[in-house]
């Protein structure tokens, strides 16, 4: 299954696309996926973000930015995080 | 009030208390005295033939404020400021950020001077710390790391030499191997800077001074932080292994951004062991042939042999099964994968019963994914190529709306990537997100 499985049909899917180049340093691409996740967090409305990938063990850098714009959440600022392992092509 | 310095003896003169006097009208002229605020440890107010003075010897250096006040019998009172410095009688070079630490005869705090911050494997500009005073002293150096000079010699610290010289120097130098962010670090390193504190004593050993210096460690700038990653094929490198399958040989190599010069470690091989698969530590690959499916978390660490710059990632690692699912309630298409219905149904979304007036659709919400990479065959409801899509052929293939859909670069912007990401990913990432459960969300506010 993908990482995002559990949304639906009406929802507004809003699909950012980060620069990750291939033979790019990981430190870069890495740079420019917290760019996204910065975007994400940011964009107001949001329900859930879903990423395919893993993360770090120590993602203090990442643990920042699971929240909206630093102010107290509220109803329409809070959002769920939700990273996992990808779906790859063609495995079930 | 006159200047003092610290471990001499100190007299400030005659205080005058010039407000009492003439508010009493009774002939008794006793009077209480008492100093309030920051009186320089080790002076006190004295009476010496009828007259206040601040006597005693400082043992603290620093610039103290202070009142004296004066009552009379009537509790008539008056209150005098005054301000009096006490100059070091040990002088640190580099000079103490704020007032001596006093070890004895007295009790005052002091913060830590900081000294030029180290980089993990960059050798480190040499500092040293010099003690001087108008009478003989001697210095001992100590540190929170343990270190103990009582005598001149020289002790270890995270690759730098702490050297404690006969001529009441310290020297710091060296190249440090591990930054300090305590945060960063794995769990059971400290990684604490270096607190080294120096005490000098004088010879009769009746006063000491003492100052602590601070060193932190900044990581390597190419490792801050260390981002580990899978490389598949030299080339291309992605935050994730792809998907094993059980019962059919496998293999993953984790890189870092240096790409040489890391010792890797599998730091819970016991999940991969009981699967049949081995970690090679020297080729820092995972292999074997995986013997049940599941998802399987793998803690990967990188040490920088250079800096010993540690840092740990952890890895979702899916092992499929190796044939579809049996299970009689799901029926797989003759060409591949499963329809949107069948997946609802394997997960058990077509059972969920809502309430509260959800329709649990999604209509609403807004949901964002993050991938890397384009995927071209993806763009937004509102481009004129959008019919030709795959998510539209999506839909019309299994009777989905066309919901909003925006597809944007990581700022937002239009600037979409120019290289082409996972595809395959991306496109089933978007297309199961806008379809899966049709009648279950997450309600507004989650």
């Amino acid at each position: 299954m993908s990482s995002g499985f559990t949304i639906a049909p009406g929802a507004t899917i809003i699909l950012l696309e980060y620069n990750s180049t291939p033979g790019n340093t990981p430190g870069n691409n890495l740079n420019n996926f917290f760019s996204a996740v910065q975007t994400a967090r940011s964009l107001p409305g949001v329900s859930v973000v879903s990423m395919s990938l893993g993360l770090f063990k120590d993602d203090n850098k990442f643990n920042t930015y699971k929240t909206s714009t630093g102010k107290k959440p509220t109803n329409t600022s809070r959002r769920t995080w939700i990273h996992c392992s990808p779906h790859r092509p063609g495995t079930p | 009030m006159p200047s003092g310095t610290e471990n001499v003896s100190y007299s400030s003169g005659a205080i005058i208390a010039s407000v009492v006097a003439g508010q009493s009208s009774t002939s008794d002229q006793t009077l209480t005295w008492a100093t309030t605020g920051n009186v320089p440890p080790g002076l006190k107010l004295k009476i010496i033939k009828g007259t206040p003075e601040l006597t005693g010897k400082p043992t603290a250096w620093g610039t103290y404020s202070f009142s004296v006040s004066v009552t009379d019998v009537k509790n008539y009172e008056g209150t005098q400021p005054f301000q009096v410095t006490i100059s070091p009688a040990v002088t640190f070079t580099p000079l103490p950020a704020t007032a001596s630490l006093t070890l004895r005869g007295g009790s005052s705090s002091q913060a830590d001077t900081v000294l030029p911050n180290g980089v993990a494997g960059t050798p480190y500009s040499p500092q040293t710390i010099s003690v001087t005073s108008n009478s003989g002293i001697s210095l001992s150096v100590t540190s929170n790391s343990g270190i103990s000079l009582r005598k001149p010699g020289t002790k270890s610290w995270n690759g730098l030499s702490v050297t404690l010289t006969a001529s009441n120097t310290v020297i710091i130098k060296g190249t440090p191997k591990t930054f300090t962010n305590p945060t960063l670090h794995k769990k059971g390193s400290s990684g604490d800077p270096l607190e080294l504190t120096v005490t000098a004593f004088t010879d009769d050993n009746k006063f000491s001074d003492a100052t602590t210096y601070l060193i932190n460690v900044e990581p390597a700038s190419s490792s801050s932080p260390v981002a580990i990653q899978v490389d598949y094929d030299q080339t291309t490198y992605n935050d994730f292994p792809t998907a094993a399958t059980a019962g059919q040989p496998y293999s993953a190599t984790f890189v870092t951004p240096t790409g040489t010069g890391f010792q890797f470690s599998l730091m819970n091989s016991s999940a991969v062991t009981s699967l049949g698969m081995t970690f090679d530590a020297a080729l820092a690959t995972l292999s074997g042939t995986p013997s049940k499916p599941g998802l399987y978390n793998l803690v990967v660490q990188a040490k920088n042999v250079t800096s010993g710059v540690v840092e740990s990632c952890v890895f979702h690692l899916t092992v499929n099964p190796s044939s579809p699912s049996s299970d009689p309630g799901i029926t797989p298409t003759p060409s591949s994968g499963f329809t949107p219905q069948q997946i609802r149904q394997a997960y058990g979304l077509d059972q969920i019963t809502l309430s509260g007036g959800i329709i649990g659709d999604g209509t609403g919400q807004t949901v964002v994914i993050i991938d890397g990479g384009d995927a071209p065959n993806l763009v937004s409801s509102n481009d004129p190529n959008y019919d030709n899509s795959d998510l539209h052929q999506f839909n019309q293939q299994f009777g989905l709306p066309d919901s909003p859909f925006f597809k944007e670069d990581a700022f937002g912007g239009t600037n979409i990537p120019t290289s082409v990401g996972d595809v395959g990913e991306t496109t089933q990432d978007v297309e199961w997100v806008h379809d899966c459960p049709r009648r279950h969300h997450h309600p507004a506010g989650v």
